[in-house]
């Protein structure tokens, strides 16, 4: 019976996913703005910089940024862009603007803008992760620049796992 | 234990990997020989533990040794071929892309990967079906002693078929730092590890099948024969029926 357990146990280990791009996040925070930075590892950053630095010249031109618009960033829009913003307990559809690519050493870096708003005064909590968790985000608090003070967990997700940010 | 607890430590230990394979391709300009055998040692080990992770072909083969008790020596056959499959599919990708149509493997991977990942999903549903009734056939064979089957090479391509993003993203990232020699290499020994945890994997379900509490009750061995084979339905339904969505990564 034990052994039927384990089995059942390693089954249900299989259903998760498992991440094949880290992205580290960082953050610029007030009460009406918040802008999001991603810095991919270095192989999949390889990769993104073969597409969409088409001149190599480490810089992206407001068409290379479009492109990647386009064939990449639009499609996490079903992923929530990773940010998952909750005002007063309801989930908002996350309109991110001002996308911005740099590329750092190595890395490939992704930054956009969240309007905040239409929600100030309102109690807001924002989640970073990929439900999917082909991509595992960190977050530190090291990373977030604040104005407005907030809390910082880490949070259980059943089968995967983020990072909680609450303003106070 | 939470799952999200034990995600977060696999994923820590692939981002460790991944992040020490990159390093050491750097290194290898340096000219010296040993940063090139530590890249294969560490693809070795980022092999076990991504494919501890889902997909890979694991469910499958636990369903389907289930409903087919085989030889030890099969289970292993079964697991490193399918990481083996897996490795060239991921390898052919990215071939494709850098060589022939010069965009990067991930581009290519996000445009291949949904129609591939439906495709086999409607194969292992109708493999799950002659499972059924296969089992359902042999429902008086009350002992370990069923015929082996030639379908196990039919599920190596199944669960194989689909390529994998980490053989792509690491292959891709040796061609273009000028290393594809030590990339393939690399990504012949990730697949080794593959094949180890898959076969582990099945290990697990063929001593369920072996146990005493089985062997000895036939209507226990037929139910969890039943039982695997179902698991590989609901598997190829659940393949078809979620399409994954496109994206770069």
């Amino acid at each position: 019976m034990s052994k039927i357990c384990v089995c059942l146990l390693v089954c249900a280990c299989s259903v998760f996913a498992h991440p094949h791009t880290f992205i580290t996040v960082s953050l610029d925070l007030n009460e009406t703005d918040m802008n999001v930075r991603w810095l991919f590892d270095e192989m999949t950053s390889q990769s993104l910089l073969e597409d969409f630095d088409a001149d190599r010249n480490g810089i992206f031109s407001p068409k290379e940024t479009e492109t990647f618009q386009k064939e990449v960033f639009n499609d996490l829009k079903q992923f929530s862009f990773f940010t998952h913003l909750k005002v007063s307990g309801k989930s908002i559809p996350l309109k991110p603007t001002r996308l911005f690519l740099w590329r750092e050493n190595n890395a490939f870096g992704v930054e956009f803008h969240v309007d905040l708003k239409p929600y100030v005064h309102q109690k807001k909590a924002i989640g970073f992760w990929d439900e999917s968790f082909l991509c595992a985000l960190s977050l530190e608090k090291e990373q977030i620049r604040s104005s407005v003070k907030y809390t910082l967990k880490e949070v259980d997700n059943a089968y995967y796992y983020g990072y909680l940010l609450e303003f106070l | 234990m939470m799952l999200s607890t034990l995600a977060n430590t696999f994923a820590q230990a692939n981002h460790s990997f991944n992040t020490a394979i990159a390093e050491h391709f750097h290194a290898i300009d340096s000219g010296h020989f040993q940063p090139a055998l530590l890249i294969i040692v560490l693809a070795f080990g980022y092999g076990v533990v991504h494919a501890l992770g889902p997909g890979h072909g694991k469910a499958l083969v636990a369903g389907y040794l289930l409903a087919n008790p085989s030889k030890r020596s099969h289970v292993f056959q079964i697991g490193f071929l399918i990481a083996l499959v897996h490795t060239l599919s991921a390898l052919v990708v990215t071939l494709c892309a850098a060589y022939l149509m010069n965009v990067s493997a991930n581009r290519l991977f996000r445009d291949v990967n949904p129609p591939l990942f439906q495709l086999s999903g409607g194969l292992i549903l109708l493999l799950g079906c002659w499972l059924v009734y296969s089992v359902f056939k042999e429902r008086r064979i009350a002992s370990e002693s069923v015929a082996a089957h030639t379908s196990r090479f039919g599920v190596v391509m199944l669960a194989g078929v689909v390529p994998c993003p980490g053989v792509i993203t690491l292959s891709f990232f040796a061609i273009t730092l000028g290393h594809m020699g030590i990339g393939m290499v690399a990504a012949f020994f990730m697949s080794l590890g593959m094949g180890l945890s898959i076969s582990l994997a099945g290990l697990l379900a063929q001593s369920v099948q072996a146990s005493k509490a089985i062997v000895t009750q036939p209507k226990w061995f037929w139910a969890i024969r039943f039982l695997g084979a179902l698991c590989v339905v609901l598997l190829g339904l659940w393949f078809l029926t979620h399409p994954i969505p496109q994206r770069a990564f």
